[in-house]
């Protein structure tokens, strides 16, 4: 067996400990310095975490590693980053009841969930002794403390039901009067591969003890002999190891998820990296697209505002839409620009592609271009104002109904009002679109908004085909890219038979 | 044989009494000079060596010694240390693949901290910084990075910190309750002088407030959030391009001067998609590795130069038994929380660090200053809008400037108490999405020279040029 004198020269930075006589907590610490001595693990692999209480103190600054000391509660956070940014490192914690079921329970919880590998000491003293013998989330039911001082009222935590609870692969519970037993859970803990907890029940003679009629700490180990035992009834008194199972770990699974991102990027062609469209050009527009919420309002906001970046022009893409995230009203706004673009939130849209009545009357107001989908008529108040407009211009597949001159459509000069108190200002132009029913028939409804924005190039001519082809490959989801492509490209060509040569 | 009792750590806890199978140890009643009455050893011919006195002691402090065996050597073979960090150059000029592509802000700060070589995101879900969430959880396994969705912000920012002492560039973005969470651990990179960045893409508070809109509120809470004296950078982009541009200099800016820096975006500069470049080649800086015979990890570095400027900074795992702690701490690391001096001397080091810098940090825009009599200060997406309507101010006529902070902190104070003073400035309007917001930070630095004019608008809509340009008008009849 290594003696004193070597385990002191291999784990100790300084001494003397700043314990009350008596603290379990030292004890622990040459427990662990044994253990780590007994598996040759070298220093310099040990990365101890701490938060904030005696317990953490423990090893901070005292045991010979990389220590990192850090907040109250927190030291598991903290140890899960290092440990993931340097998995080969041997992460132990040691934390308390207060700093890690109190303060720290979330992260011990979901340490445990995550099966992150590193090993937990928890010191359980049963109160808060630092801060002078408050009560803590396992001091026992009517226990007097400084902040109980009528006793207790609340259930004390059983620390390793808890963890198990939450998917802790290895668990147990010794107390400071089985030291031998600790140092080979400890030693069991440290090999094992995943999220391990031992609950140390340690003494404060200072705090604890004192409260409940113990003096001294022979008194309470001797305490901890009668009551803490393999066949305890209570589960809190029980002792041993509860749990030591094996679960995917949380660094390894991450270490293989990027292997295996690694080589299907590797694998993968690779992109042409500029998207700029070979002398492709595009006209400064501020375009406005409006519907509901599922429509792909933003997504063809986006396509638009690639397509139109493509040609190497200033853009801008905004969009705004309530907390649903289907159904409420949305809007999606994109300038291009030859100049800076300062204003972040243009009033006035030169072009309105609205896909639901709501959109129209929102924001229909003045726009010199509205692009309406299908859908829109359906609704009673947009069909107001349209069906008393003779000449708006109708297309869709089957059907088109273009003014008589051939040009795109002009609501009269009499300002066409709907009971809403919506209009369209004289001069203003209203293309309806067949974007829906094409997408239909294409077998994707989905893809109305696709032929909203063939529809904007082809009246507009502001950007090509082929931007906004090549746009919607390189950014939507590849399963409807193609189909996308098809909706857009109908839509443009429907409308372009109808526009003057 | 015989057991030793070390007086000088010895507390008279009795557990050995208490634990001696043989009885060899007894209670004593003597106190010795520091008070402690020493266990005595009052049969050690009963001893069997089983050594359970000294696996019990918590001091360490008890010796069973074998006569008969000669101390062996120190059985501790060492062995080559976990995955040494590759010491890191300074500086270190990195080729990206240029083009122009369109680009949330979110986005472009994630582009912006990969190029930065961010190899580890710790995040929580908050509108409106998701995104970068979002994008990092997609492009760090492309580049054999770590992103790990936590459980809250406040483990975000604690993973981050321990990324970091890890030897891995690392980042975390969050919004205004989450960055309220931060605030702690904030404070303890601070305080153990850690790189890492934080972004808060600004929304309307207090509170939960208008969660999906945008607000310029933190301004004094990124710098002051967090409690004691202690000093942060913290820069606030107005364009997707400076998403990505200024990432990579709170990066750098973060690991040369050892300090948590801050990217103070705002829920608009965050959610509008922008055409931007992504340049041929960046600059970035690195922390300063240490040296065969480093032991000295905090405060002001010996020689120090304007390359050496923070202490050298080890990686877990290499050997260098580093000791972090948020605790007051002296040069190597060591815990003291009651010398006056030590204390005085660390955070003081923490403060000056920065401020006695600010001219290597401090970046702002500064425009039509010249002959300016009213001076529009914006920051942020604000100061979109509020260059649109200086621009339009000066066509009409007005003698009218711009100046945008780019880094809120430290605050370009010197600049802007030169062109007060300079070009007879007589009056300022700060234009921002707050009531507060930045507004005492200039009212402070403009020291009753000028009349002040708070152009502020909440409510989650971003100002419009025109209203800029009212108060423009207004404030020069």
């Amino acid at each position: 067996m290594t003696t004193a004198k070597e385990i002191r020269n291999k784990y100790l930075r300084v001494r003397p400990f700043p314990f009350c006589p008596g603290c379990g907590g030292g004890m622990v610490l040459n427990a662990f310095a044994r253990a780590i001595d007994d598996m040759k693990i070298p220093n310099e692999d040990i990365l101890i975490i701490a938060g904030i209480g005696c317990s953490s103190w423990i090893p901070s600054p005292f045991f010979k590693a990389d220590t990192l000391h850090t907040t109250h509660g927190r030291s598991l956070s903290f140890g899960t980053g290092a440990k993931l940014a340097n998995p080969l490192l041997k992460v132990v914690a040691f934390t308390g009841d207060g700093d890690g079921t109190g303060i720290g329970g979330n992260h011990l919880i979901h340490a445990a969930r995550n099966n992150i590998d590193m090993v937990v000491l928890c010191i359980n003293n049963n109160i808060y002794g630092m801060t002078g013998g408050q009560v803590a989330p396992t001091t026992p039911r009517e226990v007097k403390t400084a902040t109980t001082p009528y006793g207790n009222p609340s259930n004390p935590f059983d620390a390793c039901k808890l963890v198990e609870g939450a998917g802790a692969t290895f668990v147990a519970r010794w107390t400071t009067a089985h030291i031998p037993q600790l140092i080979s859970t400890i030693k069991k803990a440290l090999r094992h591969k995943g999220f391990s907890f031992i609950e140390v029940v340690s003494q404060c003679p200072t705090h604890y003890g004192r409260r409940t009629g113990m003096q001294d700490a022979p008194s309470m180990l001797k305490f901890f002999k009668e009551i803490y035992s393999i066949n305890a009834a209570e589960s809190r008194m029980r002792l041993g190891e509860f749990v030591n199972i094996e679960k995917p770990e949380l660094c390894e699974d991450i270490s293989k998820m990027i292997e295996m991102v690694a080589g299907a990027e590797q694998a993968k062609e690779k992109k042409t990296g500029q998207s700029t469209a070979k002398g492709a050009t595009c006209k400064p527009m501020q375009v406005r697209i409006a519907g509901r919420g599922g429509q792909g309002i933003v997504l063809a906001g986006i396509l638009l505002g690639h397509a139109f970046a493509s040609c190497g022009i200033n853009v801008l893409q905004t969009q705004s839409y309530g907390a649903e995230a289907r159904g409420g009203a949305c809007k999606a706004d994109v300038i291009a620009s030859d100049e800076p673009i300062n204003d972040l939130s243009p009033e006035k849209p030169d072009v309105l592609l609205a896909m639901s009545s709501e959109a129209l009357e929102k924001y229909g107001n003045g726009v010199p271009l509205i692009i309406l989908d299908d859908l829109v008529s359906a609704a009673a108040k947009a069909r107001a104002v349209f069906d008393r407009s003779a000449q708006c211009c109708q297309t869709d597949s089957t059907r088109a109904e273009p003014l008589a001159s051939g040009q795109l459509s002009v609501v009269s000069e009499q300002k066409a009002r709907i009971a809403a108190g919506w209009e369209v200002s004289a001069g203003s132009k209203v293309v309806r679109v067949a974007a829906t029913k094409t997408a239909k028939e294409s077998g994707s409804i989905m893809s109305a908004n696709m032929g909203m924005l063939g529809a904007f190039a082809a009246i507009t001519g502001s950007v090509s085909k082929d931007a906004l082809a090549a746009a919607i490959r390189e950014n939507s989801d590849e399963r409807f890219a193609e189909v996308n492509v098809r909706v857009m490209e109908k839509c443009f060509g429907d409308i372009g038979r109808l526009l003057p040569s | 044989m015989a057991v030793k009792i070390d007086e000088r750590y010895c507390k008279g806890c009795n557990i050995c009494v208490a634990v001696c199978p043989k009885n060899v140890l007894e209670r004593s009643l003597a106190l010795n000079k520091k008070g402690v009455a020493v266990p005595l050893v009052a049969r050690p011919q009963d001893c069997i060596k089983c050594r359970i006195c000294e696996m019990n002691c918590p001091e360490f402090a008890i010796d069973v010694i074998d006569e008969n065996k000669s101390a062996p050597a120190s059985s501790a073979v060492k062995k080559p240390s976990a995955a040494p960090a590759a010491p890191a150059l300074p500086y270190e000029m990195k080729s990206l693949a240029p083009r122009t592509v369109l680009l949330q802000g979110d986005e472009a700060i994630a582009e912006g901290a990969i190029a930065a070589g961010c190899r580890f995101y710790a995040g929580y879900p908050i509108t409106p910084a998701t995104e970068i969430a979002e994008t990092m959880a997609r492009l760090l396994p492309q580049h054999g990075g770590k992103f790990i969705q936590t459980e809250d912000e406040i483990a975000a920012i604690g993973a981050a910190v321990g990324a970091s002492w890890s030897g891995v560039k690392s980042m975390t973005a969050t919004s205004g309750p989450g960055f309220s969470l931060m605030q702690e651990n904030i404070g303890y990179a601070a305080m153990t002088e850690t790189p890492c960045v934080i972004v808060d893409v600004q929304r309307s508070g207090p509170s939960t407030g208008q969660a999906t809109r945008p607000a310029q509120g933190d301004a004094m809470q990124a710098r002051f959030g967090s409690h004691g004296d202690y000093e942060i950078i913290a820069l606030s982009p107005n364009s997707a391009q400076e998403c990505f541009d200024l990432t990579i200099r709170a990066f750098s800016l973060s690991e040369k001067y050892r300090v948590p820096a801050i990217l103070l975006a705002d829920g608009e500069i965050g959610h509008i998609r922008e055409s931007m470049r992504i340049p041929k080649e960046i600059e970035i800086l690195n922390r300063r590795a240490p040296e065969e015979g480093d032991s000295k990890f905090f405060g002001m570095p010996e020689g120090m130069t304007a390359k050496r400027i923070t202490a050298p900074m080890p990686s877990f795992g290499t050997g260098h038994f580093v000791h972090v702690t948020g605790s007051t701490h002296k040069e190597d690391g060591m815990r003291d929380v009651t010398t006056k001096e030590v204390h005085e001397r660390m955070v003081e080091w923490f403060c000056d660090k920065i401020n006695k810098n600010a001219d290597d940090i401090v970046s702002f825009e500064e425009k039509f200053t010249d002959g300016a009599e009213i001076l529009v200060i914006s920051y942020g997406a604000t100061s979109r809008p509020a260059l649109g309507a200086v621009q339009d101010a000066r066509k009409a006529g007005i003698k009218v400037g711009f100046f945008r902070p780019v880094t809120i902190w430290p605050s370009p104070e010197k600049r802007l108490r030169e062109i007060i003073a300079k070009e007879k400035i007589k009056k300022i309007i700060v234009a921002e999405m707050a009531l507060r917001g930045y507004f005492p930070e200039v009212e402070r630095i403009a020291a009753g020279r000028c009349e002040l004019i708070h152009n502020s608008k909440i409510g989650g809509e971003i100002h419009t040029s025109k209203e800029i340009l009212d108060a423009i008008t207004e404030a020069a009849k």
